[in-house]
Order: C-alpha cells, then structure tokens, then sequence
C-alpha cells in the first residue's frame, strides 16, 4: 500500500495519463483518417487512402500547403539567423546587455499570440502596410525568435572557449576561428532552431488567421473547415500535418544519434 | 621588467577579451529591435488606442471613455473575471499535475528524451489537429460517444466535456501542460543529485524529498511554467472559439471581434488593457516574491 502511493508510482501513473491523453487523440484521428467510410462509430469498417488522395487531389488544399511552407521556410532562415546572433551573445557575454536581450527575448512567449497579431494589425494599418504573407512571416519570426534564440544560447554556454583561443594563438583571423571553429560546433543546435521555427510556423494559427489579408495558409483554411460538416479528408489532411511534425522530431533524433556516433 | 610584460600581456588580454564582448553585444541587436518594432510597439499601440481611441478607429483626444465603459458594463467585467478564474484554474490543474510528472520524468524514468519528445509533438503540430482531435474522441458524435452507445448508455453522457468552459479547460490542458512539464524538467535536471542523495541517507521518505528537495529547487522553472501557462489561458483565443460552444467565448474573443469586426479599436483596446495589465501583475508579483525568496537565502 505504501508503495503504490510512493511519488515514483503516482508520478508514473500521472505521466502515463498525460502521454495517453496528448496521444490517444492524435491516434485516434489518424485511425478515422484511414476509415473506409466517412462515419466515425467504432469500430472503424475497414483500412483505406482514399480520404489521403482526396485530400491531395484538393488543389486549393495544395496550394494552401506549399504557401505554408514557403512562409515556415521564410520564417525559421529569418529567426534562425536572428536568434543565432541574440542566442551567441546570451550564451556568452556577460553584464547587463545580455540581460536585456534576454528578458526582451521572453516577451514573445508571454504575450498571448492574439494580442501580438492585433498589435501588428494595429501597427501595419496605421503606417499603411496592407495585411498579406509579408505581415504574417512579421509575426511569425517574432514568435518563433525565442525558441531559437534560447536553443543556441544552450548550446553557447556549454562552449569551450580554449578551442577558440587556441585557433587565435595559431593565427587564425577572427573570421575564420568563427567560420571554421564555432559555427561547426554551433551547427546541432543551429540545425534544431531551424527544423523547431519551421514547424511551428507551418503550423500556427492565430497570427495567420488575422495577418494574412486576403492569402492563406494551411492552418487558416483548416479552421475555416471547423464551420463546417467534419469530412475524413480534414482528417487526413489534419493527420499529414501530424504526420510532418513527428517526422520531424523522428528526424531529430536520428541526427542527434548520428552525431554522438561521430563523436 | 619581466611584471611589466606581464602587466602588458594582461592588459591586452582584457582589452581583447572586451573587443570580443562588445561585437557579441552588436550580434543581439538584431533580435532585440525585432521585439521592441514588432512585439513592445504593437502591444503598447493597442494600450494606446484603449485611452485615444474614437469610434470607427481615429485617434482622438484622450479620453477615458473607453476604460470607463469596460469596467462600467457588467457584462465586459463579468467576462474578465470570468476569463481570470478559468485561467487561474487551468495553471492550478497544470501546475499540480505538472510537477509531478516533472519529477518522475526526472528522477525515476528510463526514457526521459522519448517523454519529453512525446510531450512536444502536441505543441509542435498545432491548434487544428489538436482540437481537431480531441472533438472526435471526446464528442458526442465521436468516439466517445459511439463508445457509450456500444455499451448500451446515451452518447450524451459526454456532451458536457465539449463546447462548454470544460472544453476550453481541456484544451488548454492539452496545450499547455507540457510547456509547465518541459520547464519543470529543465529545473529539476539542473539540482545537484547530491541533495537527493543526501536526503535519503538521512532517512527522507519519498515525498519528504519531493517537497523538501525536489520543489524548492525547481521553484524557479515551476514558477516560470506557471506564468507562462496562465498568460496564454488569459489570452486564449482559439480553444474557446472551437471547444467553447455558444456561451464559451473569452475576453481573447470579445477583444479580436471589437476590432476585426466592428473596428472598435477604443474600446477593444481597453479590454485588451485589462488582460495586458492582469498578465503583467502576475509576472511583476512573481519576480518580486522570487527576488524576496532569494535575499532572504542569500542573506
């Protein structure tokens, strides 16, 4: 009795519930995406792609994809540049500068999305920028900005700064001790802000539904379907975006193996 | 002679050692702007509007019409305490729920990285599967409900789960329960094993520990999850759209609709002023509680 009440099995039983509650959804869903018939009784009647080819035979749904990423694209090479300078001089510089550089950094994450996006509304309407892609990949990279800027500051920190020393005692100009001693190391964490930018921007919602003007992205035409009847092809569609975010994670993981192995 | 060299070599060594940092402070440049234009800015134009703006979005003279007529309407006030509890309800349930889980995943877990792999992929695909998929299990007409028809019992018995503040709750939660996890976890991986170990020789049972070692020390992550999670279920615009139903709908809701639709930056501005200065009091009571927490072990 004693034992099943300890912190290590109520702390068990609670994980366990929470990864079944994020996971048996996303499951779930991905199940009726493969249903043969578009009712959603259990159990499902039989295995079929047919909502997957009507979902990619959509063209506007197509289009709505590669404008996504396109803009994700955009949006994680923008944010990852940027945090990668912010993230450099967090992980290293000490004093008051990085301080402030890294509670500006916090800001994006408090600041609820919503708000963010009425700002820019607010902003770019009053300096007379029509809302369009360019106004999302604004809002984007400034929500993105502190995944990426944080990642690299991990990384900076753990730096050791003798291997640059050691290249500026041997002659190496300052460019090349960047190029060629701290960017290699800096490059797993750099590959990791760009892949997390990515899919975050693929798949956000709220700043795209209200910066976009009259373009759209994946994530605003799926919500645009909430309104109406629920078909297995926004399920499957819905699951592909599912789909692209673990492989991405997939991806990751394999890097990061390979990387170790190398090591 | 040998002490001047010295001295030089020093003196050189500092003088580069502070080239190195001036360039790194010209490297957060870039992001720092980017917040200020593209964050602060637009944040601040929204409280701006809330005292100057007029009908029909034309900045007028200043006025405080505007606040007077949100805390003035009962509806707009019941809205934002309404808004305020349900987000000091869902950070209560992460919170105690979160913590936990921090701490197994931590201290006893095998596979901390696939958990915390497992955890992400909620926040990295988005609203729309997310809620996409919680209304086909949870639903009525999902598999839930189809469930409860199997054994013989009414599908509505689930209905209350969804389109109600329960949804919303249960959104929320799917959300953003692994961002307190996550944080919690990076916490708690940082306290020295020592002090675990320490505790046990002296004879600590396991939520001795938990409470006496594993929470103080994570108090910094817990308390930077628990802010983070309450400013974005104070903000929350999309689960209360989707899981909320008719009556579900939030202060994030009123304001977008105040300005998208009726172009009532005035008044839609001080609704927003209200959640702005609600999310900055938790954080400015949260920094000064940790700054007296601190002086008082430093002291």
């Amino acid at each position: 009795m004693l034992k099943l009440l300890s912190v290590e099995s109520i702390g068990r039983v609670l994980t366990g519930l929470l990864i079944l509650g994020l996971l048996v959804p996303l499951v779930v869903m991905f199940i009726f995406s493969l249903n043969s018939t578009n009712s959603v009784s259990w159990p499902p009647a039989g295995v079929s792609l047919q909502w997957y080819a009507d979902a990619l035979g959509d063209r506007r749904l197509l289009e709505v994809i590669r404008n996504s990423a396109l803009l994700a694209l955009a949006t994680a090479l923008t944010s990852t540049l940027v945090g990668l300078g912010a993230g450099f001089m967090i992980g290293r510089s000490q004093g008051k500068p990085p301080r402030i550089v890294m509670a500006l950094t916090l800001v994006p994450l408090l600041a609820p999305p919503l708000l963010i996006a009425l700002g820019l509304v607010v902003l770019l309407t009053s300096v007379g920028i029509r809302l369009s892609f360019f106004a999302v990949w604004l809002g984007h990279v400034t929500v993105t900005l502190p995944f990426a800027t944080l990642i690299i500051a991990a990384r900076t920190a753990t730096l050791d700064r003798r291997l640059e020393d050691a290249s500026t005692d041997l002659g190496a100009s300052w460019l090349r001790t960047t190029l060629q001693v701290v960017l290699p190391q800096l490059f797993p964490s750099i590959r990791t802000a760009f892949l997390f930018c990515f899919v975050l921007s693929f798949n956000e919602l709220v700043l795209a539904l209200f910066l976009a003007g009259p373009d759209q992205t994946f994530p605003a035409f799926m919500y645009a379907l909430f309104s109406q009847v629920l078909t297995p092809q926004f399920y499957a569609a819905s699951s592909l975006m599912v789909l692209i975010a673990v492989a991405v994670l997939l991806f990751e993981r394999a890097a990061v193996k390979t990387l170790k192995k190398g090591n | 002679m040998t002490t001047g060299t010295e001295t030089q070599v020093l003196a050189n060594e500092r003088a580069g050692q502070r080239r190195r940092i001036d360039s790194a402070v010209i490297l957060g440049m870039p992001a720092a702007a980017w917040i200020v234009l593209f964050v602060l800015v637009p944040v601040a134009l929204v409280a701006v509007y809330s005292f100057f703006g007029a009908q029909k979005n034309l900045l007028g003279p200043f006025t405080l019409d505007n606040i007077q007529a949100v805390l003035g309407s009962e509806s707009l006030r019941g809205l934002l305490v309404r808004t305020a509890f349900l987000a000091a309800g869902v950070t209560a349930i992460a919170t105690a729920l979160g913590v936990p889980i921090a701490y197994y995943v931590v201290r006893y877990s095998k596979h901390p990285q696939l958990i915390l792999g497992v955890l992400l992929l909620p926040y990295l695909v988005g609203y729309v599967p997310r809620i996409l998929s919680i209304r086909l299990t949870l639903g009525s007409s999902g598999l839930a409900g189809s469930l409860l028809q199997f054994v013989g019992l009414p599908s509505e018995l689930v209905s209350p789960l969804l389109f109600s503040h329960a949804g919303t709750i249960i959104g929320l939660l799917h959300s953003q329960l692994p961002v307190i996890v996550v944080l919690c976890v990076l916490a708690m991986e940082r306290i020295d094993k020592r002090l675990f170990e320490a505790a046990e020789d002296l004879g600590a049972g396991s939520w001795r520990i938990f409470f006496s070692v594993g929470i103080p020390n994570a108090m910094p992550g817990i308390a930077a999850g628990a802010v983070l999670v309450f400013a974005a279920a104070l903000g929350a615009y999309v689960e209360p759209a989707l899981m909320g139903g008719a009556n579900g709908r939030l202060t994030a809701n009123i304001v977008a609709q105040r300005f998208i639709q009726f172009y009532d930056w005035g008044r839609g501005g001080a609704l927003a002023l209200a959640a702005i200065v609600m999310i900055v009091a938790i954080v400015v009571a949260v920094l000064l509680v940790a700054r007296v927490v601190w002086r008082r072990r430093h002291a």
